[in-house]
């Protein structure tokens, strides 16, 4: 493949990584807050929270591991 | 946590908390599942195409660097949705019906209203699926400034109706129960 279209690709998921990580830490953060300021279920509310880290946990590796495949 | 500190008054019990139905919930899941299938089939197709491997031969890793991000915002849909579901629920109390209606992360609406405030309560079930599952809508009309409560896809409707009818029953005097009676 091209360097230059690699190099492009490479930055541009390189930046939707970061986009991503950032937009999800907010996100985390907002639902965290009303899980536990509203949420009538203390255990239901962290067991939430333990599969959406996870969850989104897993899917930063896969996103990271496939940016240092390209 | 914010929902335990609803103030009840002396001999205030509450007798059941509505979330919506799981069917409801569901619906939602397989749009945001269907959402999160259909990309990756488009983008192998789009990235594997003829044209496309011209210019750029088909990266693997490419695929499923785009792939993983676009799952990383179904994912958090998702968890939107899930909270907009755990978050609305209807208490119902013996004195009070409160109802919280969470729409998003920035709009929540916190209403209760005094039981013997209500003047009609009605249910209707429409479609196949809310008959055989047994969820639909429940509808309350309230004196004064309180307006209508209306709440869809509520599970077992008419069994909700009994309970709130019931409790309803019990704060109205014996003597005012008697006079509509026999009006």
């Amino acid at each position: 493949m091209d360097t230059s279209i690699t190099s492009f690709f490479q930055m541009g998921v390189e930046g939707l990584f970061y986009g991503l990580l950032f937009i999800f830490t907010i996100h985390a953060i907002f639902l965290v807050f009303h899980w536990f300021n509203y949420g009538n279920n203390k255990r239901v509310s962290l067991i939430a929270l333990a599969i959406y880290l996870v969850g989104g946990a897993i899917l930063f590796l896969t996103l990271s591991l496939a940016l240092r495949g390209i | 946590m914010k929902a335990e500190k609803i103030q009840l008054e002396e001999d205030e019990v509450i007798l059941l908390q509505v979330r919506k139905h799981w069917f409801v919930l569901c619906v939602q899941f397989f749009l945001v599942l269907f959402l999160a299938l259909f990309p990756g089939v488009f983008l192998f197709f789009v990235l594997n195409s003829a044209t496309m491997t011209k210019v750029l031969p088909f990266n693997t890793s490419i695929f499923i660097a785009l792939y993983s991000g676009w799952l990383i915002v179904m994912w958090m849909i998702l968890f939107s949705i899930w909270t907009n579901y755990y978050l609305d629920v209807w208490t119902v109390t013996n004195k009070r019906l409160i109802a919280v209606n969470q729409r998003g992360f920035f709009s929540r609406v916190v209403a209760s209203f005094r039981l013997e405030r209500m003047q009609d309560i009605s249910v209707s079930v429409h479609g196949i699926i809310a008959t055989f599952l047994d969820f639909g809508t429940l509808e309350i009309q309230t004196a004064g400034e309180e307006g209508n409560f209306k709440v869809s896809g509520v599970p077992s409707p008419a069994d909700i109706k009994a309970v709130i009818l019931s409790s309803a029953d019990a704060l109205i005097p014996p003597s005012q129960n008697a006079k509509e009676r026999t009006l």
